[in-house]
């Protein structure tokens, strides 16, 4: 009976990942909507990449969502499988409706329903530091892509010859999309295989192979909507532009999961493309779209975290 | 020195650099094609025009050379869409220079015309005159254009300069046709009307090669203003 618990927490990570990799897969949007790269290449870049992401560089963010939220002894595989199926049908339900919600946002929230139900003792310092990291996501991505894009943009004035010009943006572009692959794959591999390690149905290596190849199969398999969607709404943004975001989403990703605080991809994405478009003189800030980010950062954990902790009492009946 | 890999993109360059020359080359013609009518050798002139539309052709499969480079994945698509027309710009230029030959050479009247009254009125001989100084302010133009494009391989702000120089050379040339055709409007008394007509087209076409040159220009400064303003 237990096994079998396990292996479910285990399909329920993997369709957290599934899930992960399906809406995250825009992170090489841009290359594909600029025509730098053909979309099945862009699959398979992105695939591999946050897949050895997850691997090389997740160990930090999983060992946060171990024991860094809600007690370690808590979670136990039945925990993991519902906490995971709450965040994850909430995800699927609202791409469906076509809400940007953050795979982040939801775990951490199932996380806070989970300690309610099971009356343990919640790390308010961690969900706290997490919540600055929230804003700090996009914030520091906008500075970064300031200065990115202004610098980079001076040093290729310096390059006189085209060719040579040409062939520098298609590989920064790819490769940033690449690190940006990279950097989704550490940070946000907690959010997938966090709660089976937590769980202790596998070593934090193994999670983040599972939780990998979970993300990997998602990218593969449904990537493609996302990436060509991000891609049709980035033809404004020229090669530079795109590197630029790529990288500042990237690094700020990466920076996070290093310090083993999950973090959302779309908003460190979306502040990056801000502070690139500063250097343009746009000053005009997509106010909508400002409001929708924060309205999912507040109400995506609260949902969760209410559903869940249904989820958890319901099942606590039989 | 080159950049690790980029040599496919500096081949296409160079496929673009020799459409130019290709497309100077005809433009050159227009030179012969001048002295041939100041003589009103009918037949010398068809023989040019026939030599234009042969080197033309040559400029064709240097553009379609070209273009199917620069579809084989070397090139960013914004990129790519702007050498693509830069080559149909210039390409068009060629294709003016041949409509040019082909109006002369197709009517064999407007030689007599001329000569027989060049001998009654001396300011046929001024017009003819002209019409030389205009194919060398045009075919100046065309060649600033091929050196435009040819510095484009290796330095866009020089590209960009030769461009702007493109310009204003088609400015002379507006000049000198604005002029030729008031002088060709003030001999109608000594020339039939179809001649009058006739060498108002030519006039305009031989322009014309000037203008699209510039077109060709105008795209190489949008290059650099894109990519490196």
């Amino acid at each position: 009976m237990i096994e079998l618990i396990a292996l479910l927490a285990i399909a329920a990570a993997i369709y957290m990942g599934w899930n992960l990799g399906s809406n995250d897969a825009g992170c090489i949007g841009a290359a594909v909507g600029g025509g730098v790269i053909i979309l099945r290449r862009a699959l398979i870049l992105v695939g591999i990449f946050a897949l050895l992401g997850a691997v090389i560089g997740g160990g930090q963010v999983i060992q946060t969502f171990r024991g860094d939220v809600i007690p370690e002894g808590s979670i136990t595989p039945l925990v993991a499988t519902i906490a995971c199926l709450s965040a994850g049908v909430f995800v699927t339900v609202s791409t469906y409706l076509k809400l940007p919600v953050s795979t982040t946002h939801a775990i951490i929230g199932a996380m806070i329903g989970l300690g309610f139900a099971l009356g343990v003792s919640i790390n308010w310092g961690t969900i706290g530091k997490m919540g600055i990291v929230w804003v700090a996501t996009p914030t520091f991505a906008l500075l970064l892509g300031f200065v990115i894009y202004k610098y980079f943009k001076k040093a290729m004035r310096r390059v006189k010859k085209p060719a040579t010009a040409n062939l520098i943006l298609k590989v920064s572009v790819i490769a940033s999309g690449c690190y940006l692959a990279y950097a989704l794959g550490a940070n946000n591999i907690g959010n997938v295989t966090g709660l089976i390690a937590g769980a202790d149905i596998a070593v934090p290596l193994v999670a983040a192979v599972i939780g990998g190849t979970a993300i990997l199969i998602g990218v593969v398999t449904l990537g493609s909507r996302v990436i060509e969607t991000v891609g049709k709404g980035m033809t404004e943004i020229d090669p530079s532009m795109a590197f630029a975001a790529q990288l500042s989403a990237a690094l700020v990703m990466n920076l996070f999961a290093i310090v083993g605080m999950p973090t959302a991809v779309s908003h460190a994405v979306v502040g990056a493309v801000m502070g690139v478009g500063f250097v343009k003189g746009s000053s005009a800030v997509n106010t909508k779209l400002a409001r929708n980010i924060i309205l999912t950062w507040i109400l995506t954990p609260i949902v969760v975290a209410l559903i869940t902790f249904g989820a958890f009492k319901v099942v606590g009946l039989f | 020195m080159p950049f690790f890999g980029a040599k496919k993109e500096q081949e296409a360059f160079k496929a673009l650099a020799r459409h130019a020359v290709s497309v100077c080359e005809t433009a050159r013609m227009l030179s012969e094609l001048f002295q041939a009518l100041s003589k009103y050798d009918h037949a010398l002139i068809e023989k040019i025009a026939k030599k234009i539309g042969a080197q033309e052709y040559e400029a064709d499969k240097c553009r379609r050379k070209f273009e199917s480079g620069l579809y084989e994945g070397a090139f960013l698509p914004l990129f790519r869409s702007d050498l693509f027309n830069l080559a149909e710009r210039t390409d068009t230029v060629a294709d003016e220079v041949k409509h040019v030959g082909r109006a002369i050479a197709r009517r064999e009247k407007l030689c007599v015309e001329l000569k027989k009254a060049a001998k009654k009125d001396k300011k046929i001989r001024t017009l003819i005159d002209g019409l030389g100084t205009l194919a060398a302010k045009v075919i100046e133009t065309v060649e600033r254009l091929t050196d435009a494009v040819k510095a484009l391989e290796t330095n866009v702000e020089k590209a960009s300069v030769l461009a702007e120089q493109t310009s204003k050379l088609e400015e002379d040339v507006d000049v000198i046709e604005d002029q030729l055709t008031r002088n060709i409007y003030d001999l109608e008394r000594s020339l039939d009307v179809v001649t009058v007509l006739q060498l108002r087209d030519i006039v305009m076409w031989t322009g014309r090669v000037a203008n699209w040159a510039e077109d060709a220009g105008d795209i190489i400064a949008m290059i650099a203003m894109k990519h490196w303003a």
